[in-house]
């Protein structure tokens, strides 16, 4: 018995349209775009704040999806052209302050309570798809400090960490990392991965994500994550975002790449992959990107290296991108990456540290990694007892942090 | 800085000397689609005009094919956008021998002569080739005068559609005058203190650049070879709203001058033009800048008027409401931050018995103080490492809350007024002293900046200004020069509409530019970057 029946899958791709003076097409033009392609196709395409937002429709196979990625995108590629205009599908936008993602829709779940049970079990593997889909390293301005500044700041508020809930004492919800989703069609909705470049990876990571929700949904077991579960999952999603797949994961107590992770996962769920008409050998993207610890933001850092000019940057950036498979050769060609490090009690200080300037408001902390109040609070205590930062009670501000040089 | 944005037209791959290098070199030829970050439209010398750009990329994908836009740096676009150059552009004291009138980019071989005006006189001559693409041309000076001429003079400069102008000014007094600049026309104001840059063109008359002449230090500095919003990385503008966002409009609000005239040991400069012809609101900004002292004064004012209506249509019924607009008032001082953001850089100002600093550790960060206001009239943006501090005073009457923002290559203070309510045919405004220096201390008792100049007869003249809580004064200041320490009187000066400032000077004859440099005022020591 799975929590989901029949097993569907689709995703909500994000794409900017830029035109030939590199603007951001708003959003009452992208309309036209997504009513004509809707007519056309008979998908769902709709707009997301200045995207084109591409519902690749109900999905049972790998097959099917690839199919409607690129029906989907060569004919939206054209629609645009005719008004010299360019596809842009990244996870941010090096200028303009705009946050883009490929949410996942898994279905088809009626139970919502027990759709909210299988929240808790994501939690522990949703920073790992977000590691995968790592394709945000420049966001307004910013460049190479997380390779996903999109989870990193959780998409404006649009993805953030799942709260641990009881459906005895939830209300509807919405913008979780992996949540249920049952307003409108009734799926779990895994909203972390970034939007991706490269539309093979695409069809493939929808396909690996579905199946290991799918895989999921065959547990009943209704446990919450302890305290210790929780915090390692929001270490682990801060790791994703700095480091994609170089990051290495606090799992089951132990260090582990987040690569090993993922190549378990892809076994564990071969039979749910099956069911979507998929072998692990047919996400050879996937797979080598795993085997070489090398995700989408990587290949977009090394041509930040040759244009530090956002404008510049953005300009090329958009231009490779629209061929959707460059980043397929990139990592054909790429060299392996080494893990990088769990981040250690210091490491995970030094982080909240980052966070605090002078007269910084204390809720920053919470910030910094996403850690809940209790463990927030005892990083900023541990930096009070290291004498590394100071703690000043201010009426009509709160409470303030200032760093100590 | 100012970049093009092409519409490539053609792209040839070019031979690479270099067989190992594993990217290629592309020769791009486009036209010029517009001027960024502003998409604003490009010079009219370059329409239809085939420009061509070298690119090298591993991937000819990366630059796209013909239709497809190309941007380029602010450095490779400047020949197209300002094509004639003259140097020197601007001179003290004496004329030079010959000015060097400079074509970077003609659209074929054969360059249009070009007139050059002074004192009545014209002088027409040829360019010749440069070698570097483009031509060249040295006019003696004393082509225009008999007699050495009384400053200062402008030497102005057309080619075909180009203009540009180098001004002659005198050396060791005050002056101020509008002179061109690559970026634009500026008014520029020149004492021993401080060299300040008042756009005129746009952004209502914003300071675009304050120079501190004894250090030759811009604290406006904007980062080279960059492509950025003008203003919005350094510089100071003034701001209002009628709602919940800034308007824009004053932008590109350019005004024209009222007047420049010396008065009362200061020169002022007085502005003022329309921000917005069918609300028929206008602008007008004074400046006064102090010979005596390293201070600036600011008076900005928005009037709004009756809009315009038209319509012959019957009107609609109107409730006093209608004609009620809600105002909002600021500033934005902007300027680079130190360590990229992460630390040094950081303003302060007084919150009852304590100092408040701001200063985030992440970018993108707008932090507004809502429930306070700077009730002791001054803010202090300090980058301790480059020594560059800027004070700004203000009515302490009416203070303004406490707002910064903190982008990936700029600090702001941008404090704000709460919103008022503005009737047609009113004005609202504020006033504001500003200084810069070297120094600077700053507790909850009050702060001070302290700069310095060279004197013209040898030595250094050091001078404070400082906003103090009463008692604090009579404290008095302390310059200390190389090894030797002075003390000052502080003496009381009443700005109009900014309430009370003190200020201190001391000359150390001896003193050298070079020397080091401190000071203290009323009790309160000099800051140190951590």
């Amino acid at each position: 018995m799975n929590l989901f029946d029949p097993r569907t899958f689709s995703t909500d791709w994000e794409i900017m349209v830029v035109d030939r003076l590199e603007r951001c097409v708003q959003t009452d033009k992208i309309a036209a775009f997504a009513g004509a392609l809707e007519r056309d196709l008979g998908l769902p395409v709709h707009i997301d704040w200045n995207t084109l937002e591409c519902a690749m429709g109900v999905n049972a196979s790998l097959d099917q999806i690839w199919e409607r990625i690129r029906t989907v995108t060569d004919r939206a590629t054209q629609a645009v052209r005719e008004w010299d205009c360019d596809l842009f599908p990244a996870g941010a936008h090096p200028i303009e302050p705009m946050f883009n993602a490929s949410h996942i829709h898994v279905g088809t779940i009626h139970d919502e309570s027990g759709g909210i049970h299988l929240e808790h079990r994501l939690l522990a593997y949703t920073p790992a798809f977000a590691a995968l889909a790592a394709n945000s390293p420049f966001a307004g301005g910013r460049i190479g400090g997380y390779k996903s500044y999109r989870v990193r700041y959780q998409a404006h508020g649009c993805t953030r960490p799942a709260d641990v809930r009881d459906p005895a004492f939830s209300q509807g919800t919405w913008g979780f990392d992996a949540g249920t989703k049952m307003q409108g069609a009734p799926t779990v909705e895994v909203r972390v991965p970034d939007c991706a470049s490269s539309r093979r990876l695409l069809a493939e990571m929808a396909t690996f994500v579905a199946a290991y929700v799918h895989y999921q949904g065959t547990f009943k077991d209704q446990e919450r994550p302890s305290a210790e579960a929780y915090r390692d999952a929001l270490t682990n999603r801060w790791s994703a975002a700095r480091h994609g797949l170089q990051a290495t994961f606090a799992w089951k107590g132990t260090p582990r790449p987040v690569a090993e992770i993922l190549d378990e996962m892809l076994d564990e769920c071969a039979d749910a992959l099956g069911a979507l008409g998929a072998r692990r050998s047919d996400l050879r993207l996937v797979n080598a990107m795993i085997e070489k610890r090398v995700c989408q933001a990587d290949w977009a850092l090394g041509l930040a290296e040759r244009y530090p000019d956002t404008y510049l940057l953005a300009s090329a950036y958009s231009k490779l991108a629209r061929h959707w498979d460059i980043f397929d050769a990139y990592v054909a060609e790429a060299s392996a990456l080494d893990p990088v490090p769990l981040p250690d009690e210091d490491a995970i200080l030094a982080e909240h540290l980052a966070v605090i300037g002078e007269g910084t408001h204390f809720y920053r902390s919470r910030e910094a990694m996403s850690y809940p109040p209790p463990v927030a609070d005892a990083m900023v205590e541990r930096l009070i007892e290291r004498g590394l930062i100071r703690r000043d009670i201010v009426e009509q501000q709160g409470t303030l942090l200032t760093r100590i040089a | 800085m100012d970049a093009l944005l092409g519409k490539i037209a053609g792209i040839t791959r070019e031979e690479s000397p270099d067989a190992a290098d594993a990217s290629s070199r592309y020769r791009v030829r486009f036209k010029a689609a517009c001027v960024l970050p502003r998409r604003g439209a490009p010079p009219e010398w370059l329409k239809d005009q085939v420009l061509t750009v070298s690119r090298s990329a591993g991937d000819a994908r990366e630059i796209g094919g013909p239709g497809d836009s190309i941007v380029l740096t602010p450095r490779e676009s400047a020949p197209w956008l300002y094509p004639l150059r003259i140097d020197p552009p601007l001179a003290h004291g004496a004329l030079p021998p010959t000015l060097e009138v400079r074509l970077r980019w003609w659209k074929d071989d054969k360059p249009p002569e070009f007139e050059m005006r002074a004192n009545g006189r014209v002088h027409s001559a040829a360019f010749t080739p440069d070698g570097d693409g483009g031509f060249t041309a040295s006019v003696p000076t004393s082509v225009f005068f008999d007699i050495a001429p009384a400053l200062p003079v402008t030497f102005a400069v057309t080619c075909d559609r180009f203009q540009a102008a180098a001004t002659i000014v005198p050396a060791g007094e005050p002056w101020a005058r509008k002179i061109a600049l690559l970026e634009g026309e500026r008014y520029r104001c020149e004492n021993p203190w401080f060299v300040v840059d008042v756009s005129g063109a746009s952004h209502g008359g914003g300071i675009a650049a304050l120079r501190e002449r004894g250090r030759d230090l811009d604290h406006f500095a904007r980062p080279a070879d960059r492509i950025q919003t003008p203003f919005h990385e350094g510089g100071h503008t003034d701001r209002f709203r009628t709602g919940w966002q800034w308007s824009d409009k004053l932008d590109t609000a350019g005004l024209s001058l009222g007047a420049i005239r010396r008065e009362g040991g200061a020169t002022r400069i007085d502005l003022e033009g329309v921000v917005d012809e069918g609300q028929n609101l206008r602008t007008s900004v004074a400046y006064a800048v102090y010979d005596d002292l390293p201070l600036i004064t600011l008076s900005r004012d928005f009037r709004f008027g009756k809009g315009k209506d038209e319509s012959k249509d019957p009107k609609p019924p109107r409730e006093p409401i209608d004609d009620l607009f809600g105002v909002g008032l600021s500033f934005r001082a902007a300027s680079a931050p130190e360590r990229n953001g992460t630390g040094g850089s950081r303003v302060l100002c007084a919150h009852e018995d304590r100092l408040a600093a701001a200063r985030s550790a992440e970018v993108n960060d707008q932090w507004r103080f809502d429930g306070w206001k700077m009730k002791d009239g001054w803010a202090l943006v300090e980058h301790p490492h480059r020594r560059s501090y800027l004070l700004y005073l203000f009515d302490r009457q009416t203070p303004p809350h406490l707002a910064v923002w903190h982008g990936p290559n700029v600090i702001t203070l941008e404090p704000y007024w709460p919103f008022q309510p503005v009737r047609a045919d009113e004005a609202v405004g504020f006033q504001l002293a500003i200084s810069a220096g070297e120094a600077a201390g700053a507790m909850p008792e009050g702060a001070w900046v302290a700069c310095r100049a060279p004197l013209p007869d040898g030595g250094v003249r050091c001078a404070l200004i400082a906003r103090l809580r009463a008692g604090k004064t009579e404290e008095g200041a302390r310059f200390t020069l190389g090894g030797e320490t002075r003390t000052a009187d502080l003496r009381q000066i009443l700005l109009p509409a900014v309430g009370l400032a003190a200020c201190g000077t001391a000359d150390f004859p001896g003193g050298q530019m070079s020397d080091a440099f401190d000071a203290e005022a009323g009790g309160i020591p000099a800051r140190r970057p951590e």
